[in-house]
């Protein structure tokens, strides 16, 4: 099963819940974005921990 | 690649970070990397606090830090029981000040740097290394790469906290001691000469709503859920709660998102060549969700520990080990019973959480202390007490 991450960046509040979540440690939040690396293994722990409804997960096949 | 070299090099320049920089710059050469382009925004945090840190710490508290001062704290609880902690009880509350973050975390990094501490703004930690005793990080200030030469690391980068486990601490935050929080700064509505306190899974699952007062009339407004326990996500409990008719002619001028770990602090604060404080190492009461003092204090141990490691020229962790103790012997032990206490409060249900101030009601609560009070509540209410003895 294949997934991929969507990212609404305009509704980023850079706050940073998703990385300090994050048990690989691939996500980076700077002042004014967001980058998801290649090390995701799609646990969705981000998509539950953001307040703000940025980041979501969708099957793909 | 611009190579720069200082003895300490801290990370973050929020409460901690400030105060570990400015310690630590009365005897070492300190530069603060701060991935923000302004100190202090945007804000991140309900900005309750006591003055009692402040003496503490020797701090001139300066007037424009201070949005408001409050006389008690009222408890709300889910059925609209309220209490209010005056006298003893309050005085002994934490929440005496409301906050001008802003002007405060500014003033703060703006003391580190008239010791002498230099900030690096709108600069990314990328990594770091251990090299014959000594520390490289990588970062990237604005678009340009940096290579920064260091004997020794503070992390103060807050809740991503992402500076650690470059050393190999895990910091990683479990879901469930994650608050995610929400807040308006709302003016136009009259507010109480107190902080309000609302608990209810309905109004916030796993946390609570609280107001804290800017001035006569505007708040900080904002709640915290536990990710795990919500069915929606925070902003739409806390829009609910803005629907109530004292709100009616309010207005928003602020929105502020955050997260507060609710962990309790992580085991080791140290290693060779690092210190990590504040928030990066969860020193966050859980219980109230309060870690400005927590971090202000550790940011000091850890600064006033690098200026003696620079001294022995000693930063292995057997020497740095004294900034654990240091903070432990502090305020490690009130962390500790908070995060058990946080630990029981996740448990109580909301009729529990209404028993509970049903018998505090009853109570002289000027006369007795914390204990007291437990022990009290559960000879009213002797079901409670499998759910409180963590706390007995």
């Amino acid at each position: 099963m294949k997934s991929e991450i969507l990212l609404k960046i305009d509704n980023c509040m850079f706050c940073g819940c998703c990385e300090a979540v994050c048990p690989q440690n691939c996500v980076f939040v700077t002042e004014y974005s967001v980058g998801i690396g290649k090390e995701c293994t799609f646990c969705r722990l981000c998509e539950k921990a953001c307040p703000m409804s940025v980041i979501s997960y969708k099957v793909i096949e | 690649m611009r190579k720069l070299s200082c003895d300490v090099c801290v990370v973050g320049a929020g409460p901690a970070g400030s105060m570990a920089a400015f310690e630590a710059a009365k005897g070492c050469e300190v530069l603060v990397l701060e991935k923000r382009t302004q100190i202090g925004i945007p804000k991140q945090c309900g900005e309750g606090l006591s003055e009692i840190v402040f003496k503490k710490l020797k701090i001139s508290l300066k007037e424009d830090w201070i949005s408001h001062r409050v006389s008690f704290t009222r408890l709300i609880s889910p059925s609209g029981i309220v209490i209010d902690l005056k006298d003893e009880v309050a005085r002994k509350q934490k929440y005496g000040l409301v906050l001008n973050r802003k002007n405060m975390d500014k003033g703060l990094a703006e003391m580190a740097a008239d010791e002498g501490a230099e900030f690096l703004l709108r600069t990314m930690f990328l990594g770091a290394k251990r090299e014959n005793g000594e520390v490289r990080i990588r970062a990237k200030n604005f678009s340009e790469e940096l290579e920064i030469k260091c004997k020794l690391v503070i992390a103060a980068d807050g809740v991503m906290s992402r500076v650690a486990r470059f050393f190999g601490i895990k910091t990683t935050l479990p879901l469930v001691h994650l608050e995610a929080c929400v807040q308006y700064e709302v003016t136009n509505f009259k507010t109480e000469d107190c902080v309000e306190i609302y608990f209810g899974s309905e109004l916030a699952p796993g946390g609570y709503v609280w107001i804290f007062p800017k001035s006569e009339n505007s708040a900080n407004v904002g709640l915290g859920v536990i990710p795990t326990k919500a069915k929606e996500k925070p902003l739409y409990y806390l829009k609910r709660f803005m629907k109530r008719e004292r709100f009616r002619n309010a207005k928003i001028v602020e929105f502020n998102v955050g997260g507060v770990p609710v962990s309790g602090p992580i085991k080791k604060t140290y290693s060779d060549n690092l210190m990590i404080a504040g928030d990066a190492a969860r020193m966050v009461n859980p219980l109230t969700g309060g870690g400005i003092h927590t971090a202000m204090i550790s940011g000091t141990y850890a600064g006033k520990v690098a200026s003696k490691a620079l001294e022995r020229s000693d930063f292995s962790e057997e020497f740095l080990e004294k900034y654990q103790r240091l903070w432990r012997d502090d305020f490690g032990r009130a962390l500790d019973v908070a995060t058990k206490g946080e630990r029981v409060l996740q448990k109580l249900t909301d009729k529990e959480i209404d028993e509970i101030a049903n018998s505090l009601k009853e109570m002289n609560l000027g006369v007795v202390d914390t204990l007291g009070l437990l022990k009290a509540i559960v000879k009213l209410n002797p079901k409670l007490f499998l759910k409180l003895r963590g706390l007995l």
